[in-house]
């Protein structure tokens, strides 16, 4: 899984926004996902997209971003996009394209349809841009020291995320590694149905756990050593995070284009049966 | 005269999304019957090597050929009835409840017959030398006994070449060379045994052939103890010729080696030496 | 002066029928450097273990004798306590690193025991130079070598400012480069005062550092004595089925078959020089 280890990597880029406070970034990052779920409307949901997509810019990673959604969005919307029409249900106030028998198309549900796509388009969007800026080792321990210091909640849960962002990426090694012993033992994996290969993964699991369970035991055995206590609520954090006035204002932005939800809401502006 | 049954023709390799070649323009044959250990620091090709040997990875430009087949048109399942791999950590192997299970595993696979299966557990717990119960757990074996059960399981499928990657790797002196004389008799019935370690010493004692590997590319493939009298040549591989070489070169620097040299060996031959300056 | 005692230990672990350690008693002195060696099941991890307070406040069993460090007992004494006093290093590095880069994975312990910042750079600082890792403190343990792996869990131990450090195995699963940086690593830090206990099987490595070797078969202390005088006893050690340097089995050898060879060498300088005198003798 080198895509875990990839996004990792680019957290950790220079830029304007790669040097913001992360916990910023999450709530900024929080706002965007508030927003397609209020708004339907396609004209402000593209909006909000290209908005994301000028500040990849001032974050460097328009490449980056590009090369990754170019394949994504396709892949999350195409299924709706495409089918969504056949669902919505036909009125006769719609003006209809196809209308026989059990197919019935109209215009107004293709644009319905195209709003549900662009909802998934700006969350998916902002969730590249997110995770694309942010490092989010230094994420899970702001918000470690924020639980502890704020909400005296142990730092074990974080502390489990971080973790698995450092042996996922050591497992898939491993899952090759195995995976290859039994091809070299006749097995031939990659071949037959779904449901086949998914029968012939059943010797493979078993080296893959016991691994993982001997793992578990020294890791737990090294935590000790370590000195980490679960009960120990005044942990050091070593990293230290200042909000400064570049965080509000990226952080406004995302607020900004809250607000202005919120009020489309509040002005019936909204919904995209306001182009009905 | 053994025809060859591995040969490698211009091998370039390319892991996907890397920009550097692995493997360079690699060729080379190996004859059936040969013990060759090949050499080379953590990064130097070796293991991307034999992988393609068994069609674990496939060639980005060049050939190679199994007993006269490309590797390229075959799946690794299809070449396992030719060449066993043997992985470095046997608990990367061992999957079974039972001793039985694991050894019998890879020739189900392959179709053998029932009888043929029986007799194959037999034969080959007896040549690793492991003197466990049948309906024993694996997983309670030490790690060299499990190391010795991962070679038996892939023996039992009765394959011509074996590779065993790194085969002595956390285990003791004692271990290692029960399993190394074990793989020797092996060869000597016939198996091609193809070996990487980092055990200068080892490959001393028990290979005929090595082969040094350097960024991706072979440099030196020849006897024993011509590879290990280059020790200016090894070095740049970043490797370190077993000190009874070093001590030869120094106190004997005219000899002339038939096979490869051991403690005992040198002993002799220096004292042959004093007995002859004292003439 | 003594840093470390044990006496009389008896260990046995839970579920097993055959004691792992018996009437192990010794003593190891400040800086010294000792190396353990023995065959495979010897017992060398679990007495490291035992030192360190692993065993039996974590692995479980019954450990009967005394083992203090620094007079502190072992069996007693909280595991991390006991880790600001002895570092550990084991064969496994996967399962020492914990975090996403370096810099965190050593300054995680002392974040743990609530350290001031000042106090966590100054030794993360420190520690980085001493492991060479300075330039890599970014980066993700998936993308280093087994030796850089190792270095870091060195570092990461000694983070936590230990006076004694125990390398249990540490270049099993390396490549010879990546040994060799983790035994450079261990000369260093014996030069800068550390006590260190390695156990290992490279003998011609160990002969380079070690004062004292402890030798252990089958649970037991065999044979504790200056480094030099056991590790040239080649039929004692072939008899333990470990391997003698080569230099020194052919001097052994030359010896048997006449040669005026007093004292066994332990590496290549020795050997010529040791060899080349004994044809003069003649």
């Amino acid at each position: 899984m080198t895509i875990v280890l990839q996004m990792l990597e680019t957290g950790k880029a220079k830029s304007p926004i790669h040097a913001c406070d992360p916990r910023m970034k999450l709530l900024w990052w929080i706002c965007f996902i508030i927003i397609p779920i209020l708004v339907t409307n396609p004209i402000l949901l593209l909006a909000f997209t290209i908005f994301i997509w000028i500040l990849s810019g001032v974050a460097k990673i328009t490449k980056k971003m590009y090369q990754f959604l170019i394949v994504t969005y396709p892949i999350m919307i195409g299924f709706i996009v495409l089918t969504w029409p056949f669902f919505y249900p036909p009125t006769p106030d719609q003006t209809f394209l196809i209308n026989w028998s059990i197919f019935h198309v109209s215009v107004e549900g293709l644009i319905y349809a195209v709003a549900m796509g662009l909802r998934i388009v700006l969350a998916l969007t902002a969730c590249t841009f997110f995770v694309m800026t942010t490092d989010l080792m230094d994420l899970a321990s702001g918000l470690g020291e924020f639980l502890q210091n704020k909400l005296h909640i142990s730092y074990m849960y974080p502390l489990m995320v971080i973790s698995s962002f450092k042996f996922i990426p050591e497992l898939s090694g491993d899952y090759l590694l195995i995976t290859d012993s039994f091809r070299s033992r006749a097995l031939d994996i990659d071949s037959g149905s779904f449901f086949q290969r998914l029968k012939k993964l059943i010797p493979v699991s078993v080296p893959l756990i016991d691994i993982m369970l001997r793992r578990a035991q020294r890791i737990s055995i090294a935590l000790e050593v370590k000195a980490f206590n679960v009960k120990n609520l005044n942990r050091t954090f070593y990293k230290e995070h200042h909000v400064c006035a570049k965080d509000f204002l990226f952080l406004a932005s995302g607020i900004f284009a809250l607000i202005l939800s919120i009020a489309a809401v509040l002005m019936n502006l909204a919904k995209v049966e306001i182009f009905f | 005269m053994n025809e060859s049954i591995i040969r490698v023709e211009n091998l370039n390799y390319q892991y996907p999304g890397r920009t550097a070649y692995a493997l360079e323009n690699v060729t080379l044959e190996i004859n059936g019957g040969e013990f060759i250990a090949i050499i080379g620091q953590n990064g130097s090709g070796k293991t991307t090597l034999i992988k393609h040997f068994n069609g674990l990875l496939k060639p980005t430009s060049g050939k190679v050929f199994i007993h006269g087949e490309e590797t390229s048109q075959k799946k690794t399942a299809e070449l396992a009835k030719f060449i066993g791999y043997v992985f470095q950590n046997p608990d990367h192997q061992i999957f079974a409840e039972t001793i039985r299970d694991e050894i019998t595993f890879g020739p189900k696979n392959l179709g053998f017959s029932k009888e043929r299966i029986e007799g194959e557990i037999e034969c080959v717990l007896k040549e690793m030398e492991l003197d466990v119960a049948l309906d024993e757990m694996p997983f309670q074996l030490s790690r060299g006994q499990r190391q010795r059960l991962a070679v038996a399981s892939v023996l039992a499928m009765e394959p011509s070449i074996l590779i065993i990657d790194e085969p002595t790797t956390g285990q003791d002196w004692k271990e290692s060379m029960l399993l190394m004389n074990l793989v020797q008799n092996l060869n000597e019935k016939g198996h091609t045994c193809i070996v990487t370690t980092h055990n200068m010493n080892l490959v001393s004692l028990f290979a005929r052939r090595v082969i040094v590997m350097k960024s991706g590319g072979v440099i030196l493939d020849g006897n024993t103890q011509d590879v290990f009298r280059q020790e200016n040549e090894l070095l740049t591989a970043g490797i370190k010729p077993p000190d009874v070489y070093l001590l030869a070169k120094m106190l004997l620097p005219n000899l002339q080696l038939e096979k490869p040299l051991t403690p005992d060996g040198l002993a002799e031959l220096i004292n042959n030496q004093m007995k002859l300056d004292l003439l | 002066m003594s840093i470390i005692t044990l006496e009389n230990i008896n260990f046995l672990y839970k579920d097993s029928k055959k004691p792992a350690l018996r009437n192990i008693s010794f003593q190891i002195n400040q800086g010294e450097f000792i190396g353990i060696i023995g065959p495979t099941g010897a017992g060398k991890s679990t007495l490291c273990w035992t030192i360190n307070g692993v065993i039996p406040q974590i692995m479980e069993g019954k450990l009967t004798g005394r083992v203090e460090v620094k007079g502190l007992p072992s069996n007693k004494t909280p595991v991390a306590k006991l880790a600001q006093i002895i570092g550990i290093v084991q064969q496994d590095a996967e399962a020492q690193l914990l975090m996403t880069d370096i810099e965190k994975e050593i300054v995680f312990p002392l974040e743990n025991l609530s350290l001031p910042r000042e106090e966590i750079h100054r030794r993360l600082e420190y520690v980085l130079s001493l492991v060479k890792l300075h330039d890599e403190r970014h980066r993700h343990p998936f993308y280093l070598s087994g030796g850089q792996k190792q270095r870091v869990a060195v570092a990461a131990a000694l983070a936590m400012e230990p006076e004694i450090l125990i390398l249990d195995e540490a270049t099993s699963e390396l490549d010879p480069v990546g040994a060799e940086e983790i035994h450079d690593l261990a000369g260093r830090l014996k030069r800068e005062g550390k006590t260190i206990i390695m156990v290992e099987h490279n003998i011609d490595e160990l002969a380079k550092h070690a004062d004292r070797i402890i030798v252990m078969n089958m649970g037991e202390i065999v044979r504790d004595g200056v480094a030099h005088e056991i590790l040239t006893d080649v039929s004692f050690l072939q008899s333990l089925g470990i391997y003698p340097p080569q230099v020194t089995q052919t001097a052994f050898h030359l010896r048997e078959l006449g040669s005026m060879i007093d004292l066994l060498p332990l590496n290549l300088e020795e050997a010529v020089d040791f060899i080349t005198a004994s044809k003069k003798a003649k």
